[in-house]
């Protein structure tokens, strides 16, 4: 559930650049120079500046001393980690809430799946990717490793997208979540729990390879 | 090296940051009411930024919310502690073994001045505080940035445990036998041993927390 977003300055120029970053307008490690877009959003240093803030914590943008802002580059190590953690912790969390799951768990995760079928609109998309993990995780009641989890994806937003755009072709693997949703419906725990990993696993590598396939032609 | 980054925050991050360092040293103790006013007051800062920061603070588990009475700090439990275990085993493992045969002269000269500033400190926060340095030293070189974080995070959030156990069996000088021994054992290039070594130690730790927790009836459970 997202907070509603007010609609500052900072927050206009952050939605602008996001764009501008994923439509591959700013292209990974380009320079971000924050006097341009004061002038560009006719703006103070200040908006700017906490536009800058939000994308780096989203983990579009990184910062680095004297170089300043430049557009984040995912290197394929840096995925290979997230993938680690992310099997490890999501393992951790489903082996413990399946097992909780009630009807209404159930009809939040297929309300989910339908608004995935009618939309492609990659921002809505990955919206609904983390309400989906947010209600499959929840009953586990592990507070601290679902907020590691969640903070992890929060700040890898441009590799979900790199992820939906690439491996998925922009649509959402529906079935692939409703075999999912099957799996724990039957009870078979251990199954579920193992196809979620192979999901992961296959996405990751998908993806892992498509970046080096596109390293090589630059 | 463990130059951290100083991450650039916004208003609502600052508060919730530094509300965090305040329960984690014990400055604010499980149960104690958190009046939002008081908080404005201190940051200079309006309700809208203070309610965030409280609510992302809820989110990770530092505080509840109940009706009526608002906002508190949380008490951890026994629970927690044996899922908290878990991970930090495995990113421990994850991070000490790619870390350790990268470690340098350099590495190896940190551990020891901060073996010495621990055999000197008389402080139980000076004392926790080094024990996290040293954890963080031992875990930067792997360069898995991502595992480092959630690693000293965890870390962090254990701290009113560590805090208790320095305060409960260490009076007076702090024992270094495990840092020494770690070290030599990475030294001698026996990664697997000195991995066993420091996962055996937080087990040792969770144990004895478990142990002191569930000794003494706590009135608030959550």
């Amino acid at each position: 559930m997202k907070m509603k977003k007010e609609s500052t300055t900072s927050n206009k120029i952050a939605d602008s650049l996001r764009d501008a970053i994923n439509y591959g307008t700013l292209k990974p490690s380009d320079k971000i120079i924050e006097r341009e877009i004061a002038e560009k959003y006719e703006a103070s240093h200040i908006p700017v500046r906490e536009a800058l803030r939000i994308l780096e914590g989203e983990g579009f943008v990184v910062h680095r001393k004297f170089a300043g802002y430049t557009v984040r580059e995912v290197n394929p190590e840096e995925m290979i980690e997230l993938y680690n953690i992310m099997r490890f912790l999501s393992v951790q969390l489903l082996n413990r809430a399946i097992p909780r799951y009630t009807e209404i768990t159930y009809y939040q995760l297929k309300s989910i799946v339908t608004q995935m079928e009618k939309t492609q609109d990659a921002d809505k998309n990955i919206d609904l990717l983390m309400q989906f993990a947010d209600v499959i995780f929840f009953p586990a009641g592990l507070i601290f490793t679902n907020n590691l989890a969640k903070q992890i994806v929060k700040r890898n937003i441009p590799i979900l997208q790199g992820v939906i755009r690439i491996v998925a072709k922009g649509l959402m693997p529906v079935t692939a979540f409703n075999h999912f949703i099957d799996l724990c419906q039957k009870h078979e725990i251990e199954n579920a729990v193992k196809y979620s990993s192979e999901q992961l696993d296959l996405a990751t590598k998908t993806f892992v390879a498509y970046m080096s396939e596109s390293k090589k032609s630059e | 090296m463990a130059t951290k980054e100083r991450k650039k925050m916004t208003i609502t991050n600052r508060i919730a940051e530094s509300l965090k360092q305040d329960i984690n040293y014990g400055k604010i103790d499980a149960g104690e009411a958190i009046i939002e006013r008081k908080i404005a007051e201190r940051f200079h800062a309006s309700n809208i930024p203070v309610r965030e920061a409280l609510r992302i603070l809820e989110g990770e588990g530092f505080i509840i919310h109940r009706k009526f009475s608002g906002y508190s700090v949380r008490q951890i439990n026994p629970d927690e502690m044996v899922e908290l275990y878990d991970i930090i085993n495995y990113l421990s493992s994850q991070l000490l073994s790619r870390g350790i045969p990268r470690y340098t002269e350099l590495t190896y000269h940190r551990f020891r001045t901060l073996i010495e500033e621990m055999e000197k400190s008389k402080e139980t926060d000076k004392t926790v505080s080094l024990l996290i340095d040293f954890a963080e030293a031992a875990y930067t070189p792997a360069g898995l940035k991502y595992s480092l974080e959630l690693a000293m995070q965890i870390l962090n959030r254990n701290i009113p445990i560590i805090q208790g156990m320095v305060d409960k069996f260490y009076k007076g000088t702090f024992p270094t036998n495990f840092q020494r021994q770690y070290m030599q054992l990475c030294q001698q290039k026996d990664t697997k041993k000195a991995i066993e070594l420091w996962l055996s130690e937080f087990e040792r730790m969770t144990k004895d927390f478990v142990a002191i927790i569930s000794s003494y009836k706590p009135n608030n459970v959550n």
